[in-house]
């Protein structure tokens, strides 16, 4: 274990962290998120925006869940199948031909990215949204529901970076998997339900779990699930399909 | 010291036979030239061997052994099979600690190959950046990481200028005489057979011969590689 955690994990690590658009990325996450957190505070109470309360802060937390969600899932097919479009999988496979390891080495590398992100998201959001808080007449009193938050965005990022994985996994082309990605969320999850009637469908997709875990937006008006059961949902779909990626991805031939 | 094994080696995609039946046995302490035309299965040959492609029929070893069945499979053997095996935004030191992570070797191992290589001054540069020859060398280097014990080099001339080339043939010669197992392929026959001590021809996935270069062109009354090749896969 140790020496999986020392030489594979480690070289994925590596690979994040000498890859630009992976860190270009999360610093626009980060810097966006930083943007929101301010304009929550100085709109709120302007126009159609509700007043301040103390549970904007937790709020806060959450609301970056599924942008934050999509980039990680961007750099998790970027890890996957950019390793096919630039053909850096061959010196991987030739340094570890256990293919499962390097399967579960990206797994790890990237859910250790995710929670890191989530983490300095979260970080972020407190560091900005407190003080502006307090200084507006909304301290945060429901400091205990916080962790909660955190967990979610915790949770929600580490399973988008999963399932980028596995996308890049199962299909190795890195357009083909970000179109996929981008044609589930706004077809599938969007349209789909409409066309079939099924109104209540989205709640258990992942982006519904997600939404669910996150409370964002307006899901309750089909009945969202309860917060934990869509984290148990949304996690089911990303080790689901890791385990589909690794049957279908590791008999392949490296040509 | 270790010996490469093929044994009656298939590899069939639907109607094709890439590679047909064979068998061949790489010695220790020689430098053996892979040679065929294109579309002969050399490629896909040092892939089966290497674990990347999975044989249709039987297998290839190294002292018996599976590459994915190896212990350390990229401290026992080094593989170059084509230059362009690195993220052209990647620094060359990076793009080979990340390697040298995954093979197990210490960082500082990944500056002695990239001063074997001469590739110590475009270190930090990125690999886009890189000349086909520069490529090639981080390559090679790669596939020094782990200091093997057996390498196999696929086209390892290609994109070299003249002093490159001279270089690798020294270097090659040199590996050979530490012992070392050097299974390599080329097109680039007046250079490799500067370099060879041992021949293994294929054509349409088949074995035509196989032996030592100069029992072979005594055999076949000739006196250049080139001349031996054309004769016997025309």
């Amino acid at each position: 274990m140790s020496t999986f955690v020392h030489t594979t994990v480690t070289a994925e690590v590596r690979r994040l962290r000498a890859t630009r658009s992976t860190t270009v990325s999360l610093l626009a996450v980060l810097a966006f998120t930083a943007f929101i957190a301010v304009a929550t505070v100085l709109l709120a109470g302007h126009q159609e925006n509700g007043p301040l309360t103390a549970h904007n802060l937790d709020d806060a937390i959450r609301a970056p869940a599924k942008v934050l969600g999509f980039v990680l899932l961007l750099v998790g097919v970027l890890l996957s199948a950019g390793e096919h479009r630039h053909h850096t999988v061959v010196p991987t496979l030739l340094a570890e031909p256990r293919r499962r390891r390097v399967v579960a080495a990206k797994v790890t590398a990237m859910a250790g990215l995710g929670a890191v992100a989530a983490l300095a998201v979260a970080a972020l959001v407190a560091a900005v949204s407190v003080p502006m808080l307090a200084t507006h007449d909304a301290p945060a009193q429901h400091l205990a529901a916080l962790p909660a938050g955190v967990l979610a965005l915790v949770v929600t990022s580490v399973g988008y970076g999963v399932l980028g994985v596995a996308l890049g996994l199962l299909l190795r082309n890195q357009t083909t998997a970000l179109v996929t990605a981008l044609v589930w969320q706004f077809v599938v999850e969007g349209i789909l339900p409409v066309v079939l009637r099924a109104p209540s469908l989205p709640t258990y997709l992942p982006g519904g779990a997600v939404s669910s875990l996150a409370r964002l937006g307006h899901h309750t008006a089909h009945g969202a699930l309860p917060a934990w059961q869509g984290g148990m949902l949304f996690t089911a779909y990303a080790v689901g399909l890791v385990l589909v990626a690794t049957v279908v991805s590791v008999p392949r031939d490296v040509t | 010291m270790t010996t490469i094994t093929l044994h009656d080696l298939t590899k069939r995609y639907r109607d094709v036979t890439a590679v047909d039946h064979l068998s061949l046995e790489v010695r220790a302490g020689a430098v053996t030239g892979f040679l065929g035309p294109n579309g002969a299965g050399k490629s896909t040959t040092m892939r089966m061997l290497l674990g990347l492609v999975q044989p249709t029929a039987r297998t290839a070893t190294f002292d018996g052994v599976r590459y994915a069945a190896l212990p350390h499979p990229a401290r026992t053997v080094g593989a170059l099979l084509d230059p362009g095996v690195f993220h052209p935004g990647h620094r060359g030191r990076s793009a080979l600690r990340i390697v040298a992570a995954a093979t197990g070797v210490p960082d500082r191992r990944v500056d002695e190959v990239l001063d074997v290589v001469g590739l110590t001054d475009a270190a930090r540069r990125r690999v886009g950046g890189y000349s086909m020859g520069m490529r090639q060398r981080l390559a090679l280097a790669g596939a020094l990481l782990g200091d093997p014990e057996t390498l196999v080099l696929d086209e390892p001339a290609n994109g070299l200028d003249p002093e490159g080339m001279r270089w690798l043939r020294g270097f090659l010669r040199r590996l050979a005489g530490e012992g070392r197992t050097v299974l390599v392929s080329s097109h680039v026959l007046a250079e490799l057979a500067q370099s060879v001590d041992d021949v293994v021809i294929i054509a349409r996935g088949r074995l035509v011969t196989a032996g030592g270069m100069s029992d072979l062109l005594a055999s076949h009354h000739q006196t250049v590689l080139e001349e031996l090749f054309l004769d016997l896969t025309s």
